[in-house]
């Protein structure tokens, strides 16, 4: 047998086994298991020792106040890093998205407006479609660039869409509320980028929707920039680690955080993971450029 | 367990499961024979491996790492039989080649002529030609000889044959069989 036959009858084998591991399973959050087993060995740990020595006097109630303290307490993977990884797991294949935003205000008059926006994103290709079904208007993302529909008022010339370049930094500098709101709109991939400088992100149970089910977790916002805003939030991550519902509320306030003033209301619901859509630029006779903007970055 | 730096070491957990787990439950599906056990064995390693990470410094080969704990790990199920598999004597039939299910029929029933190996065969085989492991890195995962890999392999590559249909599947003939060595 000589070694090109060792080789072939190698290659057989390697090809064998990778057919072997063909037909697995949907892939489920490995890491909700490990999280409850890390848990469960915990919580064993402090039990043990104190219900062996005060057998005979601890209480029903004391020792589920332990089994509480200790499935409460850290020593799992944080919550932070799960919600991060989520969020970066998101934006790595395609998916939809639904925003539903109502801002509400006491000045000058209480006044409340809602609005509805679909959209498709498919991160790998850098595309994504936004559109306004109350104003009836599109955004397109491609590349670096994005195109938004103007309202008809607007347009002048044939010119249909503004075209302004996406920068990755230019709106480093604002307040990580007024970033997540703004992208919100403009742009939920990096809407959900914002969630990796969440703060007290903690565990809060079980969440499901339609087709999944998972873990809800709540955060505030690591603002530093914090003065008169609070910004705190909740997001669900399905069994495979996605992003699957983010709620935000940020609420202005005034005297000291004393009198809200202003609320803006964000649900970003995600579905239909895998889903593409071929989005393109739109005609280059319908596009009008925006004007470059001075940088915002303070000297 | 907290502050800045043990958050930074759960993200980096996190960040390894995310990018490298799924290739450990393929490798592990291999050794148990199916996919409920696989998960459950590298679940069982990871959290052996998050307990292990604040000491392991950055050269760590975090996946040999993780590898030698499934080794070990599924070894010890298997000599505790608490977990252990139920062999199979015998291949099921296989769907035809139209059938919509023909990929999970070939998947499962390589499994489990994997599964009617002895032991120490099948992870042979799994570490040489799954994991791609060279001889001497297998006999130390193993705690055995380089030798007694090669026995290994050869043995379990020869029941592999006469278990599945090896023509189609090695693309050898009966000739070549039996003077066949790796």
């Amino acid at each position: 047998m000589d070694h090109d036959s060792d080789r072939d009858v190698a290659g057989a084998v390697r090809t064998l086994l990778v057919m072997a591991t063909g037909d697995g399973p949907p892939e489920t959050d490995l890491m909700d298991e490990v999280c409850r087993r890390v848990r469960r060995q915990r919580v064993r740990r402090r039990v043990l020792v104190p219900s062996l020595a005060t057998l005979a006097t601890a209480s029903v109630l004391a020792v589920a106040a332990l089994v509480a303290s200790a499935l409460t307490g850290t020593g799992t993977p944080s919550a932070q890093a799960r919600v991060v990884a989520a969020a970066g797991r998101t934006a790595t294949e395609g998916y939809r998205v639904r925003m539903v935003s109502t801002k509400s205000s006491k000045v000058p008059a209480p006044s409340s407006v809602t609005q509805t926006t679909e959209g498709v994103f498919d991160p790998a290709q850098r595309t994504g479609r936004l559109w306004n079904q109350d104003q009836g208007l599109e955004a397109r993302f491609v590349g670096d660039m994005v195109y938004t529909e103007l309202p008809a008022g607007l347009r002048s010339g044939g010119k249909r869409w503004l075209a302004k370049k996406r920068s990755a930094d230019a709106d480093q500098v604002l307040p990580a509320f007024v970033q997540l709101n703004k992208l919100a709109w403009q742009d939920p991939q990096r809407a959900l980028a914002q969630l990796r400088s969440a703060a007290a992100v903690r565990e809060q149970g079980r969440a499901s929707g339609d087709g999944w089910s998972g873990r809800r977790y709540s955060f505030e916002l690591d603002d530093e920039v914090k003065r008169g805003t609070r910004v705190t939030g909740t997001v669900d991550v399905d069994q495979a680690g996605r992003v699957r519902r983010l709620e935000v509320t940020d609420r202005l306030t005034t005297n000291a955080g004393r009198t809200p003033t202003a609320t803006l209301h964000i649900i970003m619901e995600f579905r239909d993971y895998g889903a593409h859509e071929k989005v393109s630029a739109p005609p280059a006779g319908e596009v009008t450029r925006a004007p470059d903007m001075p940088s915002r970055t303070p000297s | 367990v907290g502050g800045r730096a043990s958050e930074e070491q759960d993200a980096e957990f996190v960040a390894f499961v995310d990018r490298r787990a799924r290739r450990h439950v393929r490798a592990a599906a291999l050794l148990t024979g199916d996919w409920h056990a696989a998960e459950d064995l590298v679940q069982t390693c990871l959290v052996k491996l998050y307990r292990a990470w604040p000491r392991l410094d950055s050269g760590v080969d975090l996946d040999a790492y993780l590898r030698r704990m499934l080794v070990n790990t599924h070894r010890s199920w298997w000599r505790a039989r608490w977990r252990r598999e139920a062999p199979v004597a015998t291949i099921p039939d296989r769907a035809g080649e139209a059938d919509s299910q023909d990929r999970h029929a070939r998947a499962a029933a390589v499994r489990q002529a994997l599964q009617s190996l002895p032991a120490r065969q099948r992870a042979v085989l799994v570490l040489r030609f799954y994991e791609d492991l060279p001889v001497a890195e297998v006999a130390d995962l193993l705690g055995c000889s380089a030798g007694a890999v090669k026995t290994h392999t050869h043995r379990g590559i020869r029941r592999l044959r006469q278990l599945l249909d090896a023509e189609a599947v090695f693309g050898i003939s009966e000739e070549e069989r039996d003077g066949s060595r790796l």
